[in-house]
């Protein structure tokens, strides 16, 4: 589970109006945003001709991550805020701690492999043990030296509720619903209820409920689509196990051999500016760029452009797919390793 | 007055043109055919700048901090793309869903914005000298306009930005581009860039938005004793100020270059006879009209500006230059022609080239069609006599292309220029018949001449006009395609998407089998968007623009009906097999149909050649 300061809950339950909020719903749309990358990179590196069950399995993480990002930006924007996403300290830094953490899970740029998805994208992930203590309670205990993201959210949920309907002093035109992308998942954050449905939804989507692995939509939650993938085989209703289901479902294949063995956390600056894998490199930066550009701009008021993103979105995978298959090239010579994706601010592609 | 304004800033840079090549070749469209792979066939049409910044040269003085600016396509938006019309035209490669965007190199902001008309390179000619490590010798300009611009901060304390604002009320911009260095060699770190110069300007309101109509000085072709011909320039497209004061000049073009870069060859190094020439200067023909590859007195020659000798000339001055006109000139450059003098080995002085015949320069704008049945469009003729517009001027079409009796789109009857120097050609798409339905390729491309000139056959007469074969109205007539009342996918949906399965393996190989029924039903909505999108949008499909109404109108229809699945996004699409690029081993054997077009398959100007003949014995001194 991810392990965030007590110093952000702190701040969510000391919370008197929705602007004192803001800064906490910004932090909870980064760290939504902050596994994209992470979860991009181990797709892309997934060789194009194996490993398709998995690639699809990251990739529907990936779209739901983007969905939660969007979730996010209509809450900050309904309570009043404006969501900050192209700004230079929106990227996390990899490797390093996502948003909020506390440093104890460190989440790297790397190429996919059984043990990251284990150690790194179900930590991410991970649901909260249902007979923990509960986390509000554990705020007036003094040995407290972490939080959790679950309870981050939880906290947020209770205290939109209890701050009511006239927290929701945001433009209704800024939200953003693009339905024709995301089904009757994302709706507009009209009232406290809508807020804190969608911050169930939220939790849900990704780690499940404390009684079962699916979301809401009956599909399973993050946390559980990476355990198949860490088991290479698909968790099926079972009578017999527990809690009704067990890894009794189809096997998933995995060819270790078609993986690109890319090179970690990637940055622009460690490939030659004159190589192929150093122009594609750029490209895929300023395709990224453009791809933040564009998000700003949808929740600044114009939610037409989610289309534009949209479009981005595919480029970016595309500009990825050809990255990936690029010897690095450092110093003039190739390192061994392919070209990473790379997540880094650019508005001049080279 | 165009990007030849005093008011230009330009730009040195390279592009990315990632452009798909199974459909140059027609035999590919067959349904099932075993693919014939170039140099990229697995490209995706996308089109960006790369590190393209400002020149101290036009209006931008060293200190301005327009120096440190840089032109990209839009950060928020996706990329524009390189598209041709049809296999059987790749002269005219068109570019859509484009913006420009200028701003300061270090911190980002905003200059100004704004969207790139669509338009299609023109004045292709083979300008590189070898060695080729890039594999294609040939350069083209396209030329454009700016529109909808949104003016940022960092224009604010730049004097350039200013008097280019200043002049831009009308919210218009001209720009002209130079494109050569292209590589298509996949070992080359430059493979699918090319090297551009980028320039903008005012744009008026009497101006075409895709071409220069001012005035134009025809290029140089010297021939070889082995019948060989040796591009020594291209056309010069020029504007004098309406006091006579000045003349400015888009000469980058029209040089040679030795390298990708850019960097001017010698004259020296050319091939004989054309290395006879030691010097090319820019003036007005003498007086008594010489014939052109005449000695001409050195008394009687006028010049106005030498050829610069500087071999980084090109990459510093992005290749437009103003020159002053001495006051005692100021009236002859309103009606006399220009010329071009070779100064040879020999110490003697020979006009080698001269502005097109009176003066007169038309061009159509627009003049890439697409016609589906019943549409209409309609394609100006701009002409301008010594720079200013010409009324009464009739032309003459003609039908170069196809060659046999397929019905052509109806053409109304042509009426002379009007007092802005404008002729009109109203388009009406007829049924071509499928005449390609061997090739299972929609409709037909028709090329039509044009000229205000006509030959004894009574056909347009290109002869010192400035046109070339390549500047003919292209227009594909597409086949009528009813719709369905319940469109079925085996019947008619999947026949025509398998072809752009099959000939565009990039959505294959990284989005999803478009033309397989699961993965349609699941990417439903995704596509839905694009072949919803408007046809300038980047995210438009196909981005190959080449599908006919009835067609898309049957698509959509299709997929609106489609049970809507769980999962469905753009984000959301799956991945099918992928192959990667690899270029076959012949790849860079193939021919190249551009390249053959710069040397002499429609490109070519329709003037004299300094033949070996009239250079003999003056490559001595």
């Amino acid at each position: 589970m991810l392990r965030i300061a007590p110093a952000f809950l702190d701040r969510v339950v000391a919370a008197r109006t929705g602007a004192d909020l803001h800064d906490m719903v910004q932090n909870a749309i980064r760290l939504e945003f902050s596994t994209i990358p992470p979860y991009l990179t181990a797709m892309l590196s997934l060789k194009p001709d194996s490993n398709r069950e998995i690639w699809g399995m990251i990739h529907e993480v990936v779209v739901e991550e983007m969905l939660h990002m969007t979730i996010g930006c209509n809450i900050l924007t309904a309570i009043g805020g404006r969501p900050r996403i192209a700004a230079p300290d929106f990227l996390p830094i990899y490797p390093g701690t996502l948003p909020m953490g506390i440093g104890d899970l460190v989440v790297p740029l790397e190429k996919f492999s059984l043990a990251l998805v284990r150690d790194v994208f179900m930590q991410i992930e991970q649901p909260e043990e249902p007979l923990d203590i509960p986390v509000l309670d554990t705020l007036d205990g003094p040995t407290v030296t972490f939080a959790t993201i679950g309870g981050f959210y939880a906290a947020l949920k209770a205290k939109i509720q209890e701050l009511g309907d006239g927290v929701i002093v945001g433009d209704p035109t800024r939200q953003v619903v693009p339905t024709d992308w995301f089904g009757d998942d994302i709706y507009p954050i009209a009232s406290a209820a809508d807020a804190a449905r969608a911050i169930s939804q939220i939790v849900e989507e990704g780690e499940g409920t404390p009684k079962s692995p699916l979301d809401p939509d009956g599909g399973f939650a993050h946390y559980y689509r990476f355990w198949e993938i860490a088991e290479l085989r698909h968790i099926a209703a079972n009578g017999a196990a527990p809690d009704g289901f067990s890894f009794s479902g189809a096997e998933i294949h995995f060819d270790a051999d078609s993986v690109w063995d890319l090179t970690p956390n990637q940055r622009l600056a460690d490939l030659d500016p004159d190589s192929l894998a150093g122009r594609r490199g750029s490209q895929f930066s300023f395709v990224f760029t453009k791809l933040m550009n564009a998000l700003q701009a949808t929740f600044d008021g114009d939610p037409a452009r989610f289309d534009a993103a949209m479009g981005l979105m595919f480029e970016l995978k595309l500009a990825g797919q050809m990255l990936v298959q690029l010897p690095a090239v450092k110093g003039g010579a190739e390192t061994g390793r392919k070209a990473g994706p790379v997540f880094e601010y650019s508005w001049v592609p080279r | 007055m165009s990007y030849l304004s005093p008011r230009r800033i330009s730009f040195c840079g390279r592009f990315l043109s990632d452009v798909p090549t199974r459909n140059n070749d027609i035999p590919n469209f067959v349904d099932g055919a075993a693919q014939v792979d170039s140099w990229n066939f697995s490209g995706g049409s996308t089109v960006e700048l790369l590190n393209c910044g400002a020149l101290t040269t036009g209006a931008v003085a060293a200190g301005d901090p327009a120096a440190g600016f840089v032109v990209t396509g839009a950060v928020d938006r996706p990329s524009g793309k390189m598209v041709d019309i049809d296999p059987a035209w790749q002269g005219a490669s068109e570019l859509w869903g484009m913006r420009l965007r200028i701003a300061d190199r270090a911190t980002g902001a905003l200059a100004v914005e704004g969207r790139l008309a669509v338009c299609a390179f023109r004045d292709l000619w083979t300008r590189q000298r070898p060695p080729l490590p890039n594999g294609q010798p040939s350069g083209a300009r396209f030329v454009s306009m700016l529109d909808k611009l949104d003016w940022g901060p960092a224009a604010e304390g730049s004097a350039a930005m200013t008097a280019l604002r200043a002049g831009a009320a009308n919210g218009r911009l001209s720009v002209g581009w130079h494109t050569f260095g292209y590589s298509y060699t996949l070992s080359d770190p430059r493979y699918r860039t090319g090297t551009l110069m980028l320039h903008l300007g005012p744009h008026a309101d009497t101006e075409p938005e895709t071409t220069l109509v001012h005035r134009r000085l025809q290029g140089l072709t010297v021939g070889a004793a082995d019948g060989t011909r040796i591009p020594v320039t291209g056309a010069i497209d020029f504007a004098v100020t309406d006091d006579g004061s000045a003349v400015h000049l888009d000469l980058g073009h029209a040089l040679l270059v030795a390298d990708v870069d850019g960097h001017l060859p010698r004259l020296a190094d050319l091939p004989a006879p054309a290395n006879s020439i030691v010097q090319l200067s820019i003036g007005l023909v003498p007086d008594g009209n010489p014939p052109l590859f005449g000695i001409i007195a050195e008394t009687a020659a006028i010049r106005l500006y030498d050829f610069p000798d500087d071999r980084d000339w090109y990459l510093t001055t992005g290749g437009v230059v103003s020159v002053a006109i001495p006051a005692v000139l100021a009236t002859d450059v309103e009606t006399r022609r220009f010329a071009l003098y070779a100064r040879l080995v020999s110490g003697e002085t020979m006009l080698v080239a001269q502005e097109t015949e009176n003066g007169i320069f038309c061009r159509a704008d627009a003049f890439v069609q697409r016609l589906d049945p019943g549409e209409t469009a309609t394609v100006r003729i701009h002409a301008r006599s010594f720079g200013r517009p010409v009324a009464g001027l009739q032309f003459t079409l003609a039908q170069i292309a196809p060659a046999d009796a397929t019905p052509p789109p109806a053409i109304a009857a042509l009426m002379p220029t009007d007092a802005a120097g404008v002729a009109e050609i109203m388009l009406t798409g007829t049924d071509p018949g499928n005449p390609r339905r061997a090739f299972n390729l929609d409709g037909q491309v028709f090329r039509f001449l044009y000229s205000h000139k006509v030959g004894p056959d009574g056909r347009p007469d290109l002869t010192d006009t400035g046109l070339a074969g390549g500047d003919a109205i292209i227009v594909h007539a597409r086949d009528p395609h009813p719709v369905p009342d319940v469109p079925e996918f085996e019947r008619d949906v999947r026949p025509i998407l398998a072809q752009y399965a099959q000939l565009y393996p990039i959505m294959s190989e990284h989005l999803f089998d478009i033309a397989d029924f699961e993965a349609l039903s699941t990417h439903r909505q995704a596509m839905l968007f694009a072949f919803g999108r408007s046809i300038e949008d980047p995210n438009y499909m196909p981005v190959t623009r080449d599908m006919s109404a009835g067609r898309m109108a049957t698509l959509v229809k299709w997929l609106s009906n489609v049970p809507l699945r769980r999962g469905t996004s753009v984000a959301g699409p799956g991945p099918g097999p992928v192959t990667m690029a690899a270029a076959p081993e012949n790849a860079e054997k193939r021919p190249d149909f551009k390249a053959a077009m710069a040397r002499g398959a429609g490109h070519e100007p329709h003037q004299p050649v300094l033949s070996a003949e009239i250079l003999e014995g003056r490559g001595d001194a």
